[in-house]
């Protein structure tokens, strides 16, 4: 049964089942709150605001270009970073359905990475708003940010499926996820400018760093209504793919594994 | 090769040589900063060790047989119920289903504990293949026949055990499939509820779904099924008519007794 589902089949027959846990997941982490889903747009932009009017102080620039570049980047790292550390909980949050029913696997997959999705639209949609107050919205800037958009879409797939095995063979790997996406959050330009490593001459930094360049791909178009540099769409796609390989070759040889090591 | 074909799809399962194994945890195994420092340290791989469950089993059923499971515990009647289920794949060995499969395993887990009993319903529907709007069909009938009054619409976490079951059990049992998989469940809830499952299950007998039952009630297995194999140590010790198995397993067991 399960080996006659791709990917495809699963996230078409499969859509009513893992659209309606994802919104469960989503409503369920806020059920006990009045504000629902606002606690997001209110955290996010406490902190987005917090953090530019201390920062933009630090390095000297003006708190109209801050906000918007910061509220964007955090928005888009909360995707980059959620895609890895939740998709290490896709399996184990459900080893109950996978002990008793013959489900494809990527039904959890496509859960997570769903979840995800939905906080990102709320993220992205408050980041929009922000920018828009400041000026910075435009709906070509948004067109020319969709080629960034379709390889973060590659990314946080590989990302998701990649993390739900790992992280179910080594159960320690997500906490250490976890640190390093804390070491990767404070060298990657979210808080700073990417021009800021480039003007001191340690642009390699960001040419090292896939993740900077995923951010990039999707900043920089809707900022400044123009494509990023193309060595970034090439550094993107090709981590993306590299994961997407990863994923694939771990998958076949670890999924019969996946109901005996829940 | 068209009459091989025949054949086969008159059996709704078959099994061919099947094996399982199950793999043991070692104390390290799941540590990823372990697995890094014995790869660097070029420890020794320790040897994954493995314990055999099913061995070597071969058998049909055609369709529209009951089959009984029957065997102690740990004989592998629950491995071998996954299997049919298409959750485990079998390490060797191999194993054709003609039709859809609903399995029956578990009425205790599997639920979201924030929602209601009618959500939990909905998606337990879906999890068994049926579609959103076929399930939203079924779920009145399925509450009704739960008898869980006004809990129903309560979150799953405010129910008992029973109340779990009788949700899982009216959900998993009111779809029609093709082969039903079911592990040991009647003997659970009050006599009462015990009762009207067990009608619930004789609307099943009279069709030609193929039904595999794992039970450790002799009285259960003799209403239920026509065949029954009966399991030790992941091998078949018996597979036939249900009168002589069970005299003779009962045998058995009370020769085990003294």
């Amino acid at each position: 049964m399960k080996k006659n589902n791709s990917l495809f089949k699963v996230i078409i027959n499969y859509y009513d089942l893992y659209y309606f846990l994802s919104s469960y997941d989503v409503a369920s982490r806020f059920r006990s709150s009045r504000l629902g889903v606002l606690w997001l747009v209110i955290q996010q932009l406490m902190f987005a605001l917090g953090i530019s009017l201390v920062w933009s102080n630090v390095f000297a620039i003006d708190i109209y270009d801050f906000v918007p570049f910061l509220t964007l980047g955090l928005s888009l790292w909360g995707i980059i970073m959620g895609s890895m550390t939740e998709g290490g909980n896709a399996f184990l949050h459900a080893q109950y359905y996978i002990k008793q029913f013959p489900l494809p696997y990527s039904v959890f997959i496509l859960r997570t990475l769903l979840t995800q999705f939905l906080y990102f639209g709320i993220s992205i949609l408050t980041t929009f708003i922000v920018l828009g107050i400041f000026g910075k919205l435009s709906l070509l800037g948004i067109i020319y940010a969709i080629p960034g958009m379709v390889v973060l879409c590659i990314y946080c797939y590989s990302a998701t499926a990649l993390t739900a095995y790992l992280c179910l063979r080594y159960r320690d790997l997500n906490h250490a996820l976890s640190g390093i996406f804390g070491l990767i959050f404070l060298i990657t330009p979210i808080i700073f400018s990417p021009e800021l490593l480039i003007q001191k001459g340690i642009s390699i930094a960001i040419y090292l760093n896939p993740f900077a360049s995923l951010i990039e791909i999707v900043r920089y178009p809707i900022l400044n209504v123009d494509f990023a540099n193309l060595e970034h769409y090439f550094i993107g796609l090709g981590f993306s793919l590299c994961l997407l390989l990863v994923q694939i070759i771990i998958q076949k040889r670890w999924g019969r594994f996946v109901p005996f090591w829940i | 090769m068209g009459t091989v074909r025949a054949v086969l799809d008159m059996n709704s399962i078959e099994l061919r040589n099947v094996s399982l194994d199950y793999y043991l945890d070692n104390e390290d195994a799941y540590s990823f900063k372990s697995s890094v420092l014995n790869f660097y340290l070029k420890a020794k791989k320790s040897r994954a060790t493995t314990f055999r469950a099913i061995e070597n089993l071969s058998f049909s059923i055609p369709k529209g047989e009951k089959v009984g499971i029957i065997g102690l515990n740990g004989a592998g009647k629950t491995t071998l119920l996954k299997i049919l289920s298409g959750i485990f794949q079998p390490t060797k060995g191999k194993l054709i289903i003609n039709g859809n499969v609903s399995p029956l395993l578990d009425f205790h887990t599997g639920f979201e504990e924030y929602l209601t009993g009618l959500e939990n319903i909905k998606i337990r529907l879906m999890f068994l293949g049926l579609s959103k709007s076929q399930a939203e069909e079924k779920v009145d009938k399925i509450a009704e026949f739960a008898e869980l009054g006004d809990f129903i619409h309560q979150p799953i976490r405010k129910y008992s055990a029973g109340m779990m079951m009788r949700l899982a059990f009216a959900t998993s049992t009111s779809i029609d499939p093709d082969i039903l998989v079911i592990d040991e469940v009647i003997g659970t809830g009050d006599a009462k509820f015990a009762a009207k499952a067990k009608e619930r299950l004789e609307h099943f007998l009279s069709k030609d779904c193929t039904m595999v039952l794992s039970s450790h009630s002799m009285s259960l297995v003799r209403d239920f099924c026509t065949r029954i194999i009966w399991l030790q140590n992941g091998q078949i010790v018996a597979d036939g008519p249900v009168k002589n198995i069970i005299s003779e397993y009962e045998k058995d067991c009370t020769l085990a007794k003294k």
